[in-house]
């Protein structure tokens, strides 16, 4: 499996690169990113019934759908994501929240799982994910709220429109939040979080770290210019 | 004939339904093996279903929209279809042999498709497939849907005559549309339409403001910067290692213009009505280009009190902060005059448009070495030099030729002399 410690936080290269990797590598990917402030939305999302687009506009907050199913989701630069790519024809996600809870509890952190695969501590979500699966690839990702500005979150996923359509929409299911800062036995940066799960991860033999090449860089914001930047993708209904 | 049943996969563990999204294919569709059928949702996971045969789509048992519970057939693949094309070869007769092309009569119906659903309600209302080819589909790549049918059919019963044409669903129903722009084009097949986003409208707005307002001219100065180049040379790596970023030339293009700025006040000023405000404080823009294609002109204020290792920090921070959009309202207002940097993508020189309420705007070009003649008391000789062209766009009405002229002319001067 690769590592790839993905510096760009542009959220419409970064959902970019996802579908980049899982089009165009056999290797199993393990990618951890952050964006700037945006909300994210689900592949079958009503952007409108989701997001207070007044709130983001104002906010310079970037409006992004994924490719991905799920719910909406605030990040910044407290925020973590983690993205697993592999081949598997049957795959259970469960493992991926699994591997993802022994990352927290190597730092201290007591967390729990839920059915869906959302992580909480004392009840408060942490983390949440969503899958994409293409013939027998598969794309899992995760965020994990760690130093997030929580309130900029509540504000921007709260929307003021009350969407009434006859299409199917995935609604987001809302949850209470709080930072995994806030729960540490002893302070740590999130870039120190970063650092240790990245060791680990090269722990073990077969593993590798990549960077992005130059092509890759430009296939994927060819993709982001195409797709991931664009309001087709992004506000359609 | 052999029949596949497509059924609804089993995605991943405990998932038991899934709602189907599209469908990528239609009834009639040849598809060979993992050719992609179609998109699947549940709360988390999306999903692009391939085909485990290869043959012709026979049948499509769900429509957009429905939710199915895994297992459950949702479509029909005839395997063998390939085949059927031989079996009509013609028995030996003596007649003239038929022409291969009369094979594929069904390519022209392949325009319109229609879900069981909607041909199914059509049918039992009594309306033909050609008038269902009249009426405007709302559904999925502007397909008909069985709403669209249902409301046609009500329509119909009371009395309505001809059909009322549902726009096609708008694409960001957030914005009213801007004034002034001609939305009329639907375009000719295969261009793209696309929806300005809330940036990209206000620039339009602007552009097209400040050129009906303001007389525009353009004038250009070739210098040669030699002299900056060198500085920069020798500066550059103690800066980075001092300063934390790196030494270009924007700082001393932002110096010289200031400079000049204070001696020509006229380009420092804005037209109100009759009167012109010649402004005091000397805030200077920098059009800054954003990843989306948008381009926004963050202002460095009294850029004329910084020295060219604040300017360098004060445009760096600036430009960070305007990539990653996280620019403040006050970093974006009072500008009294910009800069505009075409240099960096390779172009010589340009003929920008003044950013309003402003007068006049810098453009800045890229350096080249060039073969220029210099005068030498021993006669003259031709050397390699270091040149740039700067050309500056002004609004005529309070600037004329001379001053203007003289502007550029000045801030060529204290580049070529550049001495730090």
């Amino acid at each position: 499996m690769i590592c790839i410690d993905n510096r760009h936080t542009d959220a419409y290269f970064n959902l970019a690169a996802e579908e980049y990797l899982l089009e165009h590598f056999s290797s199993d990917v393990f990618m951890l990113w952050q964006n700037d402030s945006s909300v994210i939305i689900g592949k079958n999302q009503n952007i409108q019934a989701e997001v207070n687009l007044d709130f983001a506009r104002e906010h310079h907050i970037k409006v992004a759908r994924r490719h991905t199913g799920g719910g909406a989701v605030y990040h910044d630069a407290g925020n973590l994501n983690l993205t697993f790519i592999e081949t598997d024809d049957r795959p259970d996600f469960s493992k991926y929240t699994r591997s993802i809870l022994a990352m927290l509890s190597a730092i201290g952190i007591q967390a729990e799982a839920d059915e869906r695969n959302s992580i909480y501590i004392d009840g408060l979500k942490i983390s949440g994910c969503a899958q994409f699966i293409r013939k027998n690839k598969i794309l899992f990702h995760a965020t994990l709220l760690f130093s997030s500005d929580l309130s900029n979150l509540n504000a921007s996923l709260k929307s003021l429109h009350d969407v009434t359509e006859t299409k199917h929409y995935v609604k987001s299911v809302k949850s209470s939040v709080t930072n995994i800062s806030d729960h540490l036995p002893e302070p740590l940066q999130l870039s120190d979080f970063k650092k240790r799960i990245v060791s680990d991860f090269l722990g073990n033999a077969r593993n590798r770290m990549y960077t992005f090449s130059r092509e890759d860089t430009l296939a994927i914001n060819k993709l982001k210019k195409e797709k991931y930047a664009t309001n087709n993708w992004n506000y359609q209904a | 004939m052999s029949i596949f049943e497509l059924k609804m996969p089993k995605l991943a563990e405990s998932i038991t339904e899934g709602t189907i999204v599209s469908w990528s294919v239609k009834v009639g569709d040849t598809i060979v093996e993992d050719d992609i059928l179609f998109e699947v949702t549940t709360a988390k996971v999306n999903a692009e279903v391939p085909s485990p045969v290869a043959g012709t789509i026979q049948k499509i048992f769900f429509q957009e929209g429905e939710t199915v519970e895994v297992g459950t057939v949702v479509a029909l693949v005839d395997m063998e279809s390939g085949e059927h094309t031989v079996e009509a070869e013609p028995a030996v007769v003596a007649a003239p042999e038929p022409p291969k092309e009369a094979a594929a009569p069904a390519l022209k119906e392949e325009a319109k498709w229609y879900s069981p659903a909607v041909l199914h309600t059509a049918k039992e209302a009594g309306i033909p497939t050609a008038e269902l080819e009249t009426l405007p589909g709302t559904g999925y790549l502007g397909r008909l849907s069985k709403k669209d049918v249902s409301n046609y059919i009500d329509q119909k019963k009371n009395g309505g005559s001809a059909p009322v044409a549902v726009p096609a669903k708008k694409l960001l129903p957030v914005h009213p549309p801007l004034p002034n722009f001609s939305t009329s084009s639907e375009g000719a097949a295969g261009d793209v339409i696309v929806e300005m986003d809330p940036v990209a409208r206000i620039i339009a707005e602007r552009m097209l403001q400040s050129k009906q307002t303001s007389p525009h001219v353009t004038t250009v100065v070739e210098v040669d910067v030699t002299k900056l180049v060198y500085w920069r040379n020798r500066q550059k790596n103690e800066f980075l290692q001092q300063e934390g970023i790196s030494l270009n030339y924007l700082p001393a293009i932002v110096e010289a213009t200031t400079r000049a700025l204070k001696e020509f006040p006229k380009v420092n000023a804005s037209v109100e009505g009759t009167r012109f405000i010649l402004k005091k404080q000397i805030n200077v823009g920098i059009a800054v280009a954003l990843d989306d294609g948008n381009l926004i002109v963050p202002v460095i204020q009294n850029a004329d009190k910084l020295s060219i290792s604040g300017l360098a920090h004060s445009i760096d921070t600036l430009a960070t902060k305007a990539r990653s959009n996280k620019l403040k309202l006050e970093e974006i207002q009072g500008g009294t005059f910009t800069i505009t940097n075409f240099g960096t993508f390779r172009n010589l020189f340009g003929t920008p448009i003044i950013n309003q309420p402003e007068v006049a705007i810098l453009g800045v070009g890229y350096i080249e070495k060039k073969p220029s003649v210099i005068e030498t008391p021993e006669g003259d000789v031709i050397a390699i030099r270091h040149k740039m062209y700067i050309s500056l766009s002004y609004d005529h009405r309070i600037i004329n030729g001379a001053v203007g002229g003289a502007f550029v002319k000045r801030i060529a001067d204290y580049l070529e002399n550049w001495e730090k």
